[in-house]
């Protein structure tokens, strides 16, 4: 009942914010924004620049909410558009190009230790290149398939692939360097 | 299940991160979508509103003028043609008078070549018959008589020329008037109905004007009301 509840109360704001019901719109803006925004800072470094993205990502949100077909979780769906505005901001801000490389390796795995944190991993994506980053991020975290990865960013699926490996395998270096130090300090 | 055992625990660590946005943020979100609120609504609103308007008014202003042409083509069309048959009028009487006032000079030409043969012959009668004074009186009196005459007749042709000429002068200028005239007064009731159906248009579309924009007005009133 309880789930069913917050799911009518869901459709009501939605309905509401339609509508311009300013208070409908604070109570999603105010129940999503700081995920979004985490989203937002996994693709943006600079935390200032994610936020104004996570702001227009949300005027996208209430401007297309009446096209929103309650299919699928609603999280989901404004989700989908942060990281669509992220995406445009990269690639126009920072005119990310993606080398046209098709050789990608047999990944080496290396289990993170659970004792890092969200922002030892947080570090470890912001030190990876804007064209890794997304494709990592699109890859491993919204589990995007490299096809769908090469549509939205316009390039090869070999080159999807490619840079995955490559930002894999940075990863991986500096995984082991974040190791080393520890393991120096130590 | 190991290749996204890294993935998966970024994931993980990644989805329950939460990082809460600056407290201005929903602020200017705020700004944001009142500035679009107003925007789209009112631009669009009007616009539409604008349109229809302003293509309605534009048919109006086509039909008002087809119809006003039309008009101007009928009423136009016959003024021509009275002026120009007036002016072919004009231009033939003349001629005709012209024709006749130069048949009027032969005659008279021809008055007077008959009177100059009438003279020698009269002339030659008195060479001939030197002793007939009284016929050389008669002759004499006829000669006499007879430029007098035929000044008379110069006199009336010249005088009836002049009196053509300043008939023609005179009729032209009356004839030429008339028309003008006539002209005037249908371009006046024409120009005048014209102007008395364009100021009756202006008021419909004034009052169709306030309608509109009280309609507007209660509209958007509505809205934030």
């Amino acid at each position: 009942m309880k789930v069913i509840n917050l799911h009518q109360d869901e459709k009501n704001t939605i309905r509401l914010a339609v509508e311009n019901n300013r208070h409908a719109q604070h109570q999603i803006y105010t129940k999503f924004s700081p995920k979004m925004l985490g989203v937002c800072r996994q693709y943006i470094k600079d935390l200032q620049q994610a936020e104004d993205v996570m702001i227009t990502a949300f005027m996208k949100v209430f401007s297309s909410l009446k096209n929103f077909e309650h299919k699928g979780s609603f999280e989901g769906w404004i989700r989908r558009i942060m990281i669509n505005e992220c995406i445009s901001f990269i690639r126009v801000q920072k005119q990310v190009k993606f080398i046209e490389d098709e050789t990608f390796f047999e990944e080496r795995h290396n289990d993170i230790e659970s004792k890092f944190s969200v922002d030892d991993i947080q570090f470890l994506i912001d030190s990876l290149p804007d064209g890794y980053k997304m494709i990592f991020n699109l890859y491993a975290i919204e589990g995007y398939k490299h096809q769908e990865i090469a549509e939205m960013l316009g390039i090869n699926e070999g080159t999807s692939k490619s840079q995955l490996s490559h930002a894999r395998k940075m990863l991986q270096n500096q995984i082991n360097k974040l190791k080393n130090y520890d393991n120096g300090t130590e | 299940m190991e290749p996204n055992n890294i993935d998966k625990q970024i994931k993980e660590k990644l989805n329950q991160r939460e990082i809460q946005p600056s407290a201005n943020a929903w602020d200017r979100l705020d700004a944001m979508l009142s500035v679009e609120e107003q925007k789209p609504k009112r631009s669009y609103k009007w616009l539409s509103i604008a349109a229809v308007f302003v293509g309605f008014t534009l048919i109006g202003i086509f039909m008002m003028n087809k119809e006003n042409s039309t008009e101007n083509v009928i009423l136009s069309n016959p003024i021509v043609l009275e002026n120009e048959t007036k002016l072919i009028e004009n231009e033939s009487t003349p001629k005709i008078e012209n024709n006749l006032s130069e048949a009027k000079e032969v005659e008279a030409v021809v008055h007077q070549l008959t009177k100059k043969i009438e003279k020698p012959s009269t002339e030659i009668n008195p060479k001939k018959d030197f002793l007939l004074d009284n016929h050389s009186k008669n002759e004499e009196l006829i000669v006499e008589s007879q430029p007098k005459e035929s000044t008379a007749k110069y006199i009336n042709a010249e005088s009836l020329l002049a009196e053509i000429e300043t008939g023609e002068k005179i009729e032209i200028p009356n004839i030429s008037k008339k028309p003008s005239v006539k002209v005037d007064a249908n371009a006046l009731l024409s120009s005048a109905e014209k102007e008395v159906d364009e100021t009756f248009r202006d008021k419909v579309i004034q009052s169709i004007n306030k309608k509109y924009n009280s309609v507007k007005s209660t509209l958007a009133n509505r809205n934030y009301e």
